[in-house]
């Protein structure tokens, strides 16, 4: 699919992401405008705090933007807000220089004509010294407007909105052209920016033009805020989908999305990409930034709400729905059936030679089998010590192989046993079998929606829309979904369709 | 010479800017009414003078009264307010239209000022063609902005005028015209008037009275056939040596 098509086919999503990528933008210009421009002025005033000043905006001005979001993150968490301090922090140099050089290179006979003809200070800066120093400064906001809106592309990989989402997604889901489209649309709207600052740059000395131009470039802006704003598509009944950076979660966050729309009038965004998972969604859907967002039950459980014993899984499904309605004020509602856990998968040449179908069956035979699993996997308390204690393994040998060697190290023979996370791509189409934890070693991750109570008593014909999405996905299932996003590079959304329509929820 | 009606009145002042001696223990009196013309070479001290007058610069020593009352002690904003200011290079405000320029003064108080002319007045009263309201000084001729400056200095009906050397950038037929419309304009509002020149001409050709100054001092002040009757010094002499009691003399400081 190229680049042009993709930005046609999901015109709406990229209009959403634009107007979400121009009031971040355009809230962290107009702030960085203000406090700029009055450090301009101030620093003008007061020579003595100008390099001090100059200097801290310039170090800051040299942080690297991802660090910079780093460092922010622990202050002002993740979201819009740090993007748009971020943001601010950079747009600020530009700004103060062009202020404090504007108004030191207004002419001086001017100035002292305006002090000697009864000026008070306030009117000497704001009807002689700022309108002659404002060509220069509209230099500076013309370089800090272009700036930001570039930088503030970055902003989505900690969970702001924006095109950058576009690009972030493009990495995760390792798709060039949607990287693409996002990159071009940012620098279109970088050149076209840059041209209009530029054209009223232009009319400035004139001013009787430069009085029109001011017009015509907010009439131009309110022109196209009310159009994209329009097309991002808009109603009275909306309500937001959110989910994690995984192929995983953006498949099951569209199926969502798509079921939503098929049977209710309800518009669905969504916010989507947010790295960090748990510790986004969740505050996110606290705060009503979104509404509806998929859940893992072992998350939910060991993460969350930090229990350390597992109960039976019915049990653990009642109790979590009760704690996080009575803790949060969100429910439980539709388990997709899925379970995204550790397995452990053998050849299938193994599993014929041997007949094995579950661990026990498994522990049987196991001195005669080598085990593989990523390093990590010996290291956790839950790992292979105690999967061998509770099972009784007794393999051969066991060694370390890193993730993506796996497979392959299976497929050549090396190993016969590895571990797996159970929904994964590559396990689809592999020549692997995949056994039963019988005694429930490993914690179960079972998926489902947790939505916000007060999402459903606004909405009720939600729930009959989320309990469609009950054991609607078999782990081979969402194994195969994520294999065609993984490996096949398919748009989430058209995957999510297309199992839709195989299911025969969709038409 | 201290008088009656006496609107600015220099005592012993004294001005240095660091080391450097520019006004030494000046004092001299100047009437209601009156066109004192300030003559001398550059550095002399001559718009240190005029910036005293409206608090631009303080004195080191001595006191400057205007209006009868010691500026140290007064209001500087009201006081520049009710002062007209022309400079050397006029000064216009680039960015706004000869109207706001007429109007910044007037514009400045909190309540726009009764009895103010109305634009085409002023506009009259300085030979400007009201039609130019609306352009911008860069759109206008050098005598032409130089009429602009003047009828700014005198939109808030100002008593008394401070001109720095404001003729000296235009064409010696345009200074003419201008030197004409400011005697008229002086005569017509009862102005009074410090004009600083580098012109020996046009200080003969305005003044009711001149003053000269030399060494950080005023050696001479007096009216023109006084001081061309009785030159205090060689200086002075050397200065209006072909000065006739027309004025007409090339010589230029």
């Amino acid at each position: 699919m190229s680049v042009i098509d993709i930005i046609i086919e999901r015109k709406g999503w990229f209009l959403g992401l634009v107007e979400q990528h121009l009031i971040l933008a355009g809230v962290s210009i107009l702030l960085a405008g203000v406090i700029g421009l009055l450090l301009g002025i101030l620093v003008y005033e007061k020579k003595s705090l100008a390099k001090v000043v100059l200097g801290i905006t310039n170090m800051l001005y040299t942080i690297p933007d991802i660090a910079m979001f780093g460092f922010l993150i622990p202050l002002t968490g993740i979201g819009n807000k740090t993007a748009i301090v971020a943001l601010t922090i950079y747009a600020l140099l530009p700004m103060v220089r062009n202020t404090y050089t504007g108004l030191d290179q207004v002419d001086p006979d001017i100035v002292e004509a305006a002090i000697g003809m009864g000026s008070t200070k306030r009117q000497l800066l704001l009807k002689i010294q700022l309108p002659l120093a404002f060509p220069v400064i509209l230099t500076g906001i013309r370089n800090m407007s272009v700036m930001t809106i570039s930088i503030a592309g970055i902003a989505s990989f900690i969970g702001a909105g924006g095109l950058g989402q576009a690009i972030y997604r493009g990495i995760a889901t390792n798709n060039q052209e949607l990287m693409l489209a996002g990159s071009i649309i940012i620098a279109a709207i970088a050149i076209i920016l840059d041209l209009l600052f530029g054209m009223w740059e232009q009319g400035v000395n004139n001013h009787r033009k430069f009085k029109r131009g001011v017009v015509l470039v907010l009439l131009l802006l309110v022109f196209l805020a009310a159009v994209i704003h329009l097309n991002a598509g808009r109603t009275g009944k909306q309500i937001t989908v959110g989910y994690d950076n995984t192929a995983e979660e953006a498949v099951i966050a569209n199926i969502l999305i798509d079921l939503i729309e098929e049977e209710t009038d309800i518009t669905v965004e969504e916010l989507g990409d947010l790295s960090g998972g748990e510790t986004v969604l969740l505050p996110a859907a606290l705060e009503g930034e979104i509404d509806i967002y998929p859940e893992y039950t072992g998350t939910a459980w060991l993460t969350i709400l930090k229990h350390t014993e597992i109960p039976d899984q019915e049990t653990l499904n009642a109790q979590l729905n009760s704690e996080y309605k009575e803790q949060y004020d969100l429910e439980w509602l539709g388990m997709y059936g899925f379970n995204d856990s550790y397995g452990l998968a053998v050849s299938n040449e193994a599993a014929e030679k041997y007949g094995l179908k579950t661990y026990s069956d498994l522990a049987e035979v196991s001195e005669n089998l080598t085990f593989g699993a990523e390093p990590g996997f010996y290291e956790r308390a839950d790992g292979y010590e105690g999967l061998c204690k509770s099972y009784g393994f007794k393999f051969k040998k066991h060694s370390d192989i890193t993730f993506s060697l796996k497979y392959d190290a299976i497929q050549e023979n090396k190993v016969d046993v590895i571990t797996v996370f159970t929904t994964d791509g590559r396990l689809s189409g592999a020549d692997v079998t995949v056994l039963e934890d019988d005694l429930e070693y490993f914690p179960k991750y079972l998926c489902g929606n947790v939505i916000r109570s007060e999402t459903l008593e606004k909405y009720p014909e939600l729930r009959s829309v989320l309990e469609q999405t009950n054991d609607l996905i078999s782990d081979q299932d969402m194994s195969m979904l994520n294999k065609q996003v993984e490996i096949d590079g398919k748009e989430p959304a058209a995957v999510a369709r297309e199992f839709l329509k195989n299911k025969g929820l969709l038409p | 010479m201290k008088s009656e009606q006496a609107i600015i009145q220099f005592s012993n002042v004294s001005k240095s800017y660091g080391e450097t001696l520019v006004l030494d223990d000046v004092s001299v009196s100047i009437e209601e009414g009156e066109f004192l013309m300030l003559i001398g070479r550059s550095g002399c001290g001559k718009t240190t003078f005029l910036k005293l007058i409206n608090g631009l610069l303080e004195p080191d020593a001595g006191t400057v009264s205007v209006f009868g009352e010691d500026i140290s002690s007064v209001d500087k904003i009201s006081l520049r307010r009710s002062i007209g200011y022309v400079i050397q290079s006029v000064g216009l405000f680039p960015h706004m239209t000869v109207r706001k320029n007429i109007e910044y003064v007037p514009g400045l108080f909190r309540q726009y000022p009764e009895g103010i002319w109305p634009l085409e007045k002023i506009m009259k009263l300085v030979s400007l063609d009201p039609d130019l309201k609306n352009r911008y000084p860069a759109e206008l001729s050098g005598g032409q902005r130089q009429r602009v400056g003047i009828a700014r200095a005198l939109a808030a009906r100002p008593k008394l005028l401070l001109m720095d050397e404001p003729f000296g950038a235009v064409d010696e037929i345009t200074r003419k015209q201008l030197q004409g419309s400011i005697k008229d304009i002086k005569d017509e509002l009862g102005l009074t008037i410090i004009f600083v020149t580098h012109s020996v001409e046009e200080a003969f050709r305005l003044g009711d009275r001149i003053a000269i100054f030399e060494d950080h001092r005023i050696i001479q002040i007096d009216k023109p056939e006084n001081i061309l009757k009785n030159p205090a010094d060689a200086f002075v002499k050397a200065l209006i040596e072909t000065t006739d009691t027309d004025g007409k003399n090339n010589n230029k400081l």
